[in-house]
């Protein structure tokens, strides 16, 4: 009995031990893996929080905050490097065939407001350009805002071109639209509450709609050229920080500052100089989807881009510091009497009023120096796969569908029109040459039935690299359990090649690719990982790693 | 007695183990669910969603944010409402003062500002504006005045420009005023506008060193020991194309404004003062410099055979005009200063500034020449922001030494 006793006792810490044992040995990959759609949980109860747009600025000015790890690899990529579709993000473009009607239609599900009178429930009288909410005759809301005196197009077509472009690169926006307005087509609701700046809040005059719109740009006829945006679908519950999660989002799991979306917002913010992109310039709203209630995060307000600050042509400074400069900066350039001059002083702009100013030449930008007005968590956080990931994007977004962005703008001025165009054009093609060689750009690595394994160079694809003389593959096989590997053998070619004798028998098969010759940078030599995972007669890529090195 | 480790001390049965060894593996599935025990990712995720679903709290400002978020309309130079802590500046050579304001806004553009101050020199000031709501589409506006100060040091180094610094007394300077005050803005940049106030002016000998009593008589010092009360009627024309009164890099003012003052209870103290401004600000290299001139001439001139008081005329010497100076230190019917400064800017909120000014104060107006010019140089630091310069500190020499400076406002 003492003896069964015992091994009762030594069975149940077996028993243990095994299920212990069990829940650490998490596999690598999961039978799902890629899993291709974020999933979502229910979120009931949420309650709205607007950030302090001086707090953000403050916090983001003299800390660094979020995560003190500033090369640590975006944690909400799935095991393929890409990020998944749902609240935060939707790959469009290098993704899904996406056309330049697609690009210029981006989130509009109609024609615009529903014509007739539009009644003003509030009003904007502390921004930097005055706005209404308004309701159209279908009940629908929307936000309409105007160009500053002297600029027609400039703020209202910026904004629209570029929210086109940011929707194709795959981030959530809202419905923009370009029309005119009558000033007699607005009627004030009984219940809107109207705060003249410095003063307390009172119901709403007609003369304040006056005053406001007297701040805008007025066509000859009196009637004003205004961009209005459809309210984002859902219940808006605060914006997008770049740097920790919402306490109150249970799907909100990672910290925005290593989400990847949000790291490589900073490759797109630089190539449209969205000198702005900040937490006030998004919205979270909580959105009803497929039965399911979760918060998607939209990117909005795009009217400090490209030429346009706002209510003036973009300042000179903007995109090449921050508006609060480094104090070592600041130092130098008050010891040198002023003889430090900043890069921004001496560039040439060219522009006209319906677009703002852009520089001439872009032969020597660089977007790794290219500034926000404040520092984003995120941004200083985007590592090269970060930014590599961004630039395929971008890559796909082409000439035609930048130009029907620009249509959409509806700036009327086409020299200003190819301005933009060539200022998008040049920068695009900068940031490709840059981010898609910094790394090694293989890209859809495919390991077929046949034992072929394919891919493709990212930079070479889009005319920004030269072919490498050859590309070695190492194959080794991999142990989904414990993470360990054991070489089959290398081989080396061209894209295309044949998997040595003995990867056939393995479940899981990791091949490291490399380049180098020919027009290969140093930076190809660098192998990427990736995984593949036998799936019936073939094989299935499970995993992929661009910086293995840097986990 | 069994001494195994089997938690049921009890006689051996087969059943009696088994269901300890089930016990054991059902109390680890009774353990919380943990994200590594799932078994595809999604489940994974979704075990890490529960996990976060159970300890879910609102989001709110943290402690650090919320005294930010109370404080940075300050910052940002919104004016606050209701009582507020003031400091700052009761009469030039009063050091710093301390005191409590009290701000209220009525219909929109309608503002009252009521200020009680007083100075480490022991100046006084109670001073309340109110601004009548603007008219003509916000380019006019109508204001209401009044104040009183309290000032028992002010220097007095007697008149003209070839006053000794060691002759310097004091005298008690305690001037009430109220009026009204009409603003346009006519078209963009022209400024024109005008007034009528009241101004009592009680003076007697001063409070620090030597009393102006002492040193003095009315013919050295016309009006020694006068209580005048003046009716003061003004208007003035200008063209301000700065980008902002408070801080600019660019555009330019000028200005002239006149004023007559007539003395109420017939006292032969009436005379006109007429003043002549012009800043100049060139940027250069997208203001990476900017040269920043300014000229003023004023002149004063007795009705008839009346004399001005000499606490009524201009003065040179204050960190406004003639830098390195003590405050007043020069004094006489009329005065001209030159200020140019050579302004770099390190920063978007910092500029670096070497300076140099040059000024006299003369009898005749025929000597306002630029011979023996008053001058003085040094260098200085302003913290800004688009529209306000909040603080200003220079170090500026003359022959009567250096003086450290602390102000707000730029010219």
């Amino acid at each position: 009995m003492r003896i069964a006793g015992a091994l009762c006792g030594c069975g149940a810490a077996a028993v243990l031990a095994l299920v212990t044992a069990g829940a650490q040995m998490k596999p690598r990959f999961y039978d799902d893996d890629p899993l291709w759609q974020e999933p979502v949980r229910n979120v009931s109860e949420m309650v709205r929080f607007e950030p302090d747009l001086f707090y953000d600025s403050v916090e983001n000015i003299f800390t660094k905050p979020g995560d003190k790890d500033f090369d640590k690899r975006a944690e909400n990529v799935n095991t393929v490097d890409e990020v998944m579709n749902g609240p935060w993000f939707t790959n469009r473009a290098g993704t899904t065939p996406l056309t330049p009607e697609d690009v210029a239609r981006a989130a509009n599900t109609g024609t615009g407001p529903a014509p007739g009178t539009w009644t003003v429930i509030s009003a904007k009288s502390d921004g930097v350009t005055p706005g209404f909410t308004v309701r159209d005759a279908n009940q629908d809301l929307w936000f309409l805002k105007f160009d500053p005196p002297g600029y027609r197009g400039m703020s209202s077509g910026s904004e629209v071109a570029a929210a086109k472009l940011v929707w194709a690169a795959g981030y959530h926006t809202v419905e923009y639209y370009v029309t005119q307005m009558k000033p007699e087509s607005l009627t004030i609701a009984e219940t809107a509450r109207f705060t003249y700046p410095g003063a307390k809040e009172r119901k709403m005059r007609q003369g304040d709609l006056r005053w406001l719109m007297s701040r805008a740009q007025r066509d000859p006829d009196g009637s004003f050229r205004v961009i209005i945006s459809k309210a984002a679908p859902g219940r808006p519950v605060g914006r997008i920080s770049y740097h920790g999660t919402r306490s109150d989002d249970p799907n909100d799991l990672v910290p925005h500052e290593n989400r990847r979306e949000l790291r490589g917002w900073r490759v797109f913010a630089s190539w449209l100089n969205h000198v702005d992109a900040k937490s006030i310039q998004s919205l979270d709203a909580l959105v009803q989807d497929g039965g399911v209630s979760y918060v998607r995060h939209y990117m909005l307000d795009f009217s400090s881009t490209m030429g346009a600050g706002s209510i003036y042509p973009r300042a000179y400074f903007e995109g090449y510091e921050p508006v609060v400069e480094p104090f070592g900066e600041i130092g130098k350039r008050a010891l040198s009497l002023g003889f430090r001059i900043p890069r921004w002083r001496t560039v040439d702009y060219d522009g006209t009023p319906a677009i703002g100013r852009v520089p001439v030449d872009h032969s020597d930008w660089d977007p790794d120096l290219w500034f926000p007005r404040f520092p984003n968590a995120a941004f200083l956080r985007a590592r090269e796969d970060d930014k590599f990931w961004a630039a395929t994007k971008l890559a796909a977004i082409t000439k035609e569908m930048i130009a029907a962005a620009l249509r959409a703008g509806q700036f009327g001025d086409e020299r200003g029109v190819a301005i933009l165009h060539k200022f998008l054009e040049d920068r695009r093609q900068i940031i490709l040459q840059k981010y898609l060689n910094a790394i090694n750009p293989v890209v859809h690595p495919a390991l077929d039935a046949t034992g072929t394994l394919s891919f493709q160079n990212a930079a070479v694809e889009a005319g920004v690299g030269k072919p490498a003389a050859e590309y070695k593959v190492q194959w080794a096989a991999f142990d989904n359990g414990t993470g360990e590997t054991k070489p089959i053998g290398e081989t080396t070619g061209n894209e295309r090649q044949q998997a040595p004798t003995g990867v056939p028998s393995e479940t899981f098969v990791r091949v490291a690719i490399s380049g180098s010759g020919g027009g290969a940078p140093a930076t190809w030599g660098q192998p990427i990982h990736a995984y593949f995972k036998r799936n019936g007669g073939g094989w299935k890529l499970v995993g992929l790693e661009r910086l293995p090195h840097r986990p | 007695v069994s001494t195994s480790t089997c938690p049921h001390a009890r006689p051996w049965r087969a059943t009696t183990c088994l269901a300890t060894l089930i016990t054991a593996a059902l109390g680890l599935g009774a353990l919380p669910v943990r994200a590594q025990d799932a078994s595809t990712r999604e489940a994974e995720i979704a075990l890490r969603q529960a996990e976060k679903a159970a300890s879910l709290t609102p989001e709110a400002p943290n402690r650090v944010e919320q005294i930010v978020r109370r404080i940075g309309p300050v910052v940002l130079g919104a004016e606050p409402t209701g009582f507020y802590p003031w400091f700052g500046s009761v009469l030039g050579g009063g050091w710093m003062a301390l005191g409590a304001g009290y701000r209220a806004t009525y219909a929109d553009t309608g503002k009252l500002n009521v200020i009680a101050g007083w100075s480490l020199k022991n100046y006084r000031m109670l001073q309340a504006d109110l601004g009548l709501p603007t008219f003509f589409d916000g380019r006019g506006t109508l204001g209401l005045h009044g104040k009183y100060l309290y000032a028992d040091k002010v220097s007095f180094y007697g008149l003209g420009n070839d006053t000794q610094k060691d002759d310097k007394t004091s005298y008690t300077y305690e001037p009430t005023t109220f009026g009204a005050t009409l603003d346009l803005e006519p078209v963009r940049f022209v400024y024109v506008g005008g007034g009528y106030h009241y101004e009592g002016v009680n003076t007697r000998g001063g409070e620090s060193g030597t009393s102006i009593d002492e040193a003095f008589d009315d013919t050295t010092a016309p009006g020694l020991g006068a209580d005048v009360k003046y009716g003061v009627a003004h208007g003035y024309a200008a063209i301000d194309w700065r980008e902002s009164p408070g801080y600019t890099t660019s555009g330019g003012l000028y200005r002239v404004e006149y004023r007559r003052y007539h003395e109420l209870d017939g006292q032969p103290f009436d005379f006109e003062w007429t003043e002549a401004e012009v800043r100049q600000f060139i940027p250069i290299l997208r203001a990476n410099w900017v040269l920043a001139v300014r000229g003023v001439v004023t002149l004063t001139d007795g009705v008839g055979a009346d004399q001005i008081p000499y606490f009524m005329m201009p003065t040179l010497g204050s960190s406004k005009d003639v830098r390195g100076f003590s405050n007043r230190r020069f004094r006489d019917t009329n005065r001209m200063f030159m200020e140019a400064e050579y302004r770099w800017r390190p920063s978007k909120f910092m500029d670096l500034v070497v300076f140099y000014d040059a000024g006299k104060v003369e009898a005749r107006r025929s000597d306002l020449d630029f011979d023996d010019l008053k001058t003085s140089y040094g260098v200085g630091m302003r913290l800004h922001g688009p529209t306000t310069t909040p603080l200003r500190i220079e170090l500026a020499r003359c022959t009567e030494g250096l003086k450290l400076i602390f102000s707000a406002g730029v010219f």
